[in-house]
């Protein structure tokens, strides 16, 4: 294990299901393709992740938790991240990565609102 | 099987990226690396022009050689050191939505980058100096992008 990463979680790690195919087809969940390293050892370049949209029902977000935003610089560029620390409606967010990753260390803490997801799987390339 | 096949069909969805990448490996970038090299290459172009052997004997003439040549490779690897410097500040630091600001942000470089190939190749004093002016309006150019107005200091 590289010092300073935290292990992979692996609870999120499934393969490709028909149920999840179909949440996804109907638009109940989003996938997106990994592009980067700054999630290693959790997600690799090219992973496949699955997320929830959030909404007023289902804002749970966690310490742990790996979500999906719009990056709070550069219009229109998805970023993924862990939830680090959560000051109120303000999210630390951070890369598994720590050596390779922009996140709230120089971006600062992330506004609830840019928050769009929490991802809930993990299809590995 | 059947999950093989669903990856199949998850890889053909057409999928957005989502970026777990930084913008750089550390984030720190700063001009005043290109601008040590700039004044490198400066110095010793003023050198080298400046230079002469001490006499005509077979000593002198070797002592010449040899300090030109030391100046040369050293004139030449600092320019391209400041080319290096410059690359990654403009295709790393700055970036498309700078251009607003900076709209002769490309052409600046690639002048810069330019400049750097002829003080490598050349002798030249007055294009020493030009890329030395060049690396002071990229260094404005990245402290302004910053909300900062860091001060020009030179070392020589």
């Amino acid at each position: 294990m590289i010092a300073g990463l935290p292990q992979a979680d692996k609870s999120l790690f499934h393969k490709p299901d028909l149920f999840t195919l179909f949440t996804v087809i109907i638009g109940y969940r989003q996938h997106l393709r990994v592009v980067g390293n700054s999630m290693e050892r959790t997600l690799k370049e090219g992973d496949l992740v699955i997320y929830k949209k959030l909404n007023k029902k289902n804002i749970d977000l966690k310490i742990g938790d790996i979500v999906v935003a719009s990056h709070p610089i550069t219009k229109n560029k998805l970023i993924i991240k862990r939830i680090h620390r959560i000051y109120q409606n303000k999210f630390d967010l951070r890369g598994d990565n720590s050596l390779a990753s922009t996140d709230s260390r120089e971006l600062g803490l992330i506004e609830l609102d840019l928050i769009i997801g929490k991802v809930d799987k993990i299809f590995p390339k | 099987m059947l999950s093989e096949t669903l990856k199949s069909i998850f890889n053909k969805l057409p999928a957005k990226s989502v970026h777990a990448h930084c913008d750089g490996p550390c984030g720190v970038y700063d001009p005043a690396s290109a601008r040590v090299a700039a004044e490198a290459v400066l110095s010793m172009t003023k050198k080298l022009i400046a230079l002469a052997p001490a006499g005509n004997d077979q000593a002198s003439i070797s002592a010449y050689n040899n300090t030109f040549s030391r100046f040369v490779a050293i004139k030449e690897e600092e320019s391209q050191k400041a080319k290096k410097e410059l690359l990654i500040l403009w295709t790393d630091y700055f970036k498309p939505e700078h251009l607003a600001t900076y709209p002769d942000l490309h052409d600046t470089f690639w002048k810069a980058a330019k400049l750097c190939s002829a003080c490598k190749v050349n002798i030249d004093q007055a294009k020493a100096e030009e890329l030395l002016a060049a690396v002071q309006k990229i260094h404005s150019m990245f402290w302004s992008s910053k909300g900062r107005s860091d001060s020009w200091v030179t070392a020589s």
